[in-house]
């Protein structure tokens, strides 16, 4: 008997001390760097995507595309199909540069991370694989500690940490972040952008999640602007494929032959 | 008087019932040239004077960057401007431009309008008397520092359904890309003369280099306008002038290098050796594009350390053996780099990891160094340094080096202006460009809109003409021809053919000479009636070629004349050659003539 008290009592003891370490909230840039490996691909991804835009001036539009990523060299090519209008113009970037294809004039022009892409809300910026660990840091309170807190998100109070980051660059769109990730594996449902002034600009919901080969995927998202309200955008994907894209897709031949 | 122009006004008044409607359609004539040259004047005066120096200025310089975006950003303005100062004379204003595409909210409305910053304190009296204000005082919004106000015109305060003292919230990009947001407070509605200029709001040009992130120095374009511009292709001599003077010299830094200690931005030595040590160096950056490296690899001596990875690396730094031996470092080792900048005199610092070692080509190289451009403009475009320094344009390694920015060739208008630009977005560029721009590359269309408007007139107003010309024509022939025996009368009683010729000459242009007055007296009291009436033109794009809704006329002393002297010319003409063959014509045969 005084075995098993002394076996229960030694089991107790650790079960404190490694409970508290499995309990304690990570750190910031323990957040973040599993909130990159969530979102890096090692593998290719085809998709295609569909994006509903509502504007209050505009009413709905809806605008397709097939999306080719590669993570690894930075490269994503973009094809639009929807609508006439923009079908068969092409984003392009290979990793040092970035270019547009008008299918019109069958040129390509050089751009910059702020160009947008089919005049939707999303640019070039938002399709690249840039590492929140390296854009952004977590923002700390005024006693320097960091602003992360444990809270439940939604009607399902799904377990989340909440984690306020500033821009560590200067070339990204929004200075300041507060991110909902979930706690158990780091994806993020739902981000707040902010301006350079601290005013609320866009809030982001990542709600619908797929698994493919171990991977997580949005297949659903929502942007809400929250400076001209009323104007939002849904982006869907499906035909989702880590099968391996060939290197000439990431090219201009390869654009402007699919674009014919 | 001579006796002749005696003769001439006698006739001139004796044939009044005849002469009468041939002055009415002479002035007639004379008017309507005057007006429609003063209204395409009118025309010239608000595209060249108003629209353009308004919204493109007749001379422009930009500077476009490109790292991992677009930015169109001058770092260095007062360069610009003192180089513009050296070549350009006769020069109306020049200012750098601050101004940015914003989003705006008003009332439960929206709309896109360009802020405009404006320095006002040496110009403000001259700015409120352009401004037509409607409400409000221009002096809340340009001598108050306190408060973000915006002065909107009445067409863009309408869209956003605001009032003086309502608030717009407004979205921009900043100079770096970053989203930016504000809230300005409308202090004045201000009368726009057309939908073109109703586009821009104004604010303090100091609030809205604080909004984009953009320091004193910088802006987001150079702006030279010309005063009173007559004669528009003059500018384009003045912009080649600046052009030659914009060459750029190769890019570089004098910097401060630091190894060693326990300071300098977390130098690390392997050496192990104690203290500090530095030096200063010249940073240059070479290129990385393909035949840039084949340049590159072949002119720098390699004694140490692995090239392969150099155009690839996000702080590698290749030294001379010299400057290497003097920091005591190698291959692998971290050193300080930190240099002072050209405004607010800030040290700026980071480290950097020797990638390689060279050997200097020339005496002059031993303490150089050098970074790939992608290191380089991380520190060059945000801070441009103190000093920097010379590298020898006939050094072969010079191609291969980074300039300060690259200047782009000249171009005639806008369709070759964008062709220029198209190609260069073409290419894999990073770095700056440097555009120097006339009116007829940066608003061609526009110019060329004024050639139209302007073909279109003179050949509306042509056919007119020439209708009103064949009935004098006709008129004048006709009363000659009828006067063919009274020509006899005067040739039998003594009269020479000259005199005779000049009489009737001398009688026609005594009444182009009336008619013309009258008619010059019809043109200006018809272009004051004109001038009142207002048409209503709000959104449309022709409202560019009114002011406030009104025909703009200018009426020109050259044209004037110019009028008057075709007129004559014509009445000259149509004068002389009947009454010379009527001259010539014998006396008893013009004594017998019968209409």
């Amino acid at each position: 008997m005084k075995k098993l008290y002394k076996r229960i009592a030694i089991k107790l003891i650790f079960g404190f001390l490694f409970g508290s370490t499995l309990w304690a909230v990570p750190t910031g840039n323990e957040i973040l760097a599993a909130m990159d490996r969530q979102q890096s691909m090692n593998t290719d991804i085809t998709a295609k995507v569909k994006i509903t835009q509502q504007r209050t001036d505009q009413g709905v539009r809806v605008l397709e595309c097939v999306f080719y990523r590669r993570d690894k060299d930075d490269a994503f090519l973009i094809v639009m199909t929807a609508p006439d209008s923009e079908k068969g113009n092409g984003y392009l970037s290979d990793g040092d540069n970035m270019y547009m294809y008008r299918r019109n004039t069958r040129t390509f022009q050089h751009v910059g991370r702020d160009e947008k892409i089919g005049d939707s809300n999303a640019s070039m910026g938002d399709m690249e694989s840039r590492k929140y660990s390296e854009l952004y840091r977590v923002a700390k309170d005024s006693a320097g500690k960091e602003i992360i807190v444990e809270e439940t998100l939604g009607n399902a109070k799904i377990p989340v940490y909440r984690v306020e980051v500033t821009a560590k660059v200067s070339d990204v769109k929004y200075p300041k972040q507060v991110i909902w990730v979930t706690r158990d594996n780091f994806l993020v449902l739902k981000t707040d952008s902010y301006s350079l002034s601290g005013t609320l600009m866009e809030t982001a919901y990542f709600t619908k999640y797929t698994v493919i080969q171990g991977r997580y995927i949005p297949l659903w998202q929502k942007f809400i602007d929250r400076f001209e309200v009323g104007n939002m955008s849904v982006v869907e994907l499906s035909g989702i494929s880590l099968k391996r894209i060939e290197n000439t897709v990431f090219t201009k031949p390869y654009l402007e032959n699919l674009s014919k | 008087m001579g006796i002749i122009t005696k003769i001439s006004l006698r006739n001139l008044v004796r044939q009044r019932k005849r002469n009468i409607p041939l002055g009415i359609c002479i002035a007639l004539s004379m008017c309507i040239l005057i007006v429609v040259f003063a209204y395409t004047s009118g025309i010239t005066d608000i595209l060249f004077n108003k629209v353009m120096t308004y919204a493109f200025g007749h001379i422009r310089v930009e500077m476009t960057e490109n790292t991992s975006q677009m930015r169109q950003v001058i770092r260095d303005i007062d360069r610009f401007k003192e180089k513009a100062r050296e070549v350009i004379p006769g020069i109306g204003e020049m200012y750098g431009e601050v101004n940015a595409f914003a989003r705006c909210l008003g009332n439960g409305k929206s709309t896109s309008l360009t802020l405009v910053g404006l320095d006002l304190e040496n110009e403000y009296e001259d700015f409120a008397k352009q401004l037509k204000v409607v409400e409000g005082d221009p002096k809340d919004v340009f001598l108050n520092p306190d408060e973000d106000a915006l002065a909107l015109y009445k067409q863009a305060a309408d869209k956003l359904d605001v009032h003086v003292g309502d608030v717009v919230r407004v979205r921009l990009n900043t100079v770096s890309g970053q989203v930016q947001s504000a809230q300005l407070v409308v202090r004045v509605i201000a009368k726009a003369d057309n939908a073109f200029m109703a586009m821009a709001a104004f604010m303090r040009q100091d609030k809205l280099r604080a909004l984009l992130g953009m320091r004193k120095q910088e802006a987001t374009g150079l702006i030279i306008n010309m005063k009173n511009l007559e004669n528009p292709a003059v500018v384009i001599e003045k912009a080649n002038k600046l052009h030659d003077v914009l060459k750029p010299g190769i890019a570089g830094i004098t910097a401060r290098l630091t190894a060693g200690g326990n300071g300098a931005a977390g130098a690390k030595n392997s050496a192990g050796a104690a203290g500090e040590r530095t030096l200063q160096a010249d940073l240059f950056a070479l290129k990385t594009d393909t035949k840039d490296e084949q340049l590159y690899t072949a002119q720098l001596k390699i004694t140490a350390g692995d090239m392969s990875a150099f155009k690839d690396t996000e702080d590698g730094v290749l030294l001379s053996e010299k400057t290497a031996a003097d920091l005591k470092v190698k291959p692998g080792d971290i050193i300080g780099f930190d240099y002072h900048t050209r405004f607010e005199d800030q040290a700026r610092d980071d480290t950097l990891t020797v990638v390689a070692l060279f050997e200097p080509a020339a005496d002059n190289m031993q303490n150089t160094a050098f970074v790939n451009q992608e290191v380089f403009y991380k520190h060059y475009f945000k801070d441009l340094p103190m000093k920097e320094p010379a590298f020898a344009q006939t050094n072969p390694l010079a191609p291969a080096l980074v300039m300060q920015y690259k200047l782009l060739d000249r171009t005639p208008d806008t369709d070759s202006s964008m062709k220029k630009m198209q190609e260069v977005r073409k290419g894999d560029w990073k770095g700056a460009v440097v555009d120097v721009a006339t009116m007829y590359e940066t608003a061609s269309m526009i110019i060329n809109l004024q050639y139209v408007l302007n073909f279109i007139g003179m050949a509306a107003i042509l056919i007119l003409f020439i209708v009103i010309l064949i009935g004098i024509v006709n008129t004048l022939r006709m009363t000659i021809r009828e006067r063919t025996r009274e020509i006899g009368t005067n040739r039998a009683i003594g009269m020479q053919r000259n005199d005779l010729i000049n009489s009737f000459v001398g009688e026609i242009l005594l009444l182009a000479i009336i008619s013309c007055a009258v008619g010059l007296l019809a043109a200006f009291g018809l272009m004051q009636l004109l001038h009142l009436i207002k048409f209503d033109l709000s959104d449309n794009p022709l409202s560019i070629l009114f002011i406030e809704g009104r025909l703009h006329f200018v009426p020109r002393i050259s044209l004037i004349l110019l009028s008057f002297y075709v007129i004559s010319a014509i009445c000259f003409c149509v004068a002389f050659f009947p009454s010379r063959r009527a001259s010539r014509m014998s006396v008893a045969g013009a004594l017998r003539h019968f209409e």
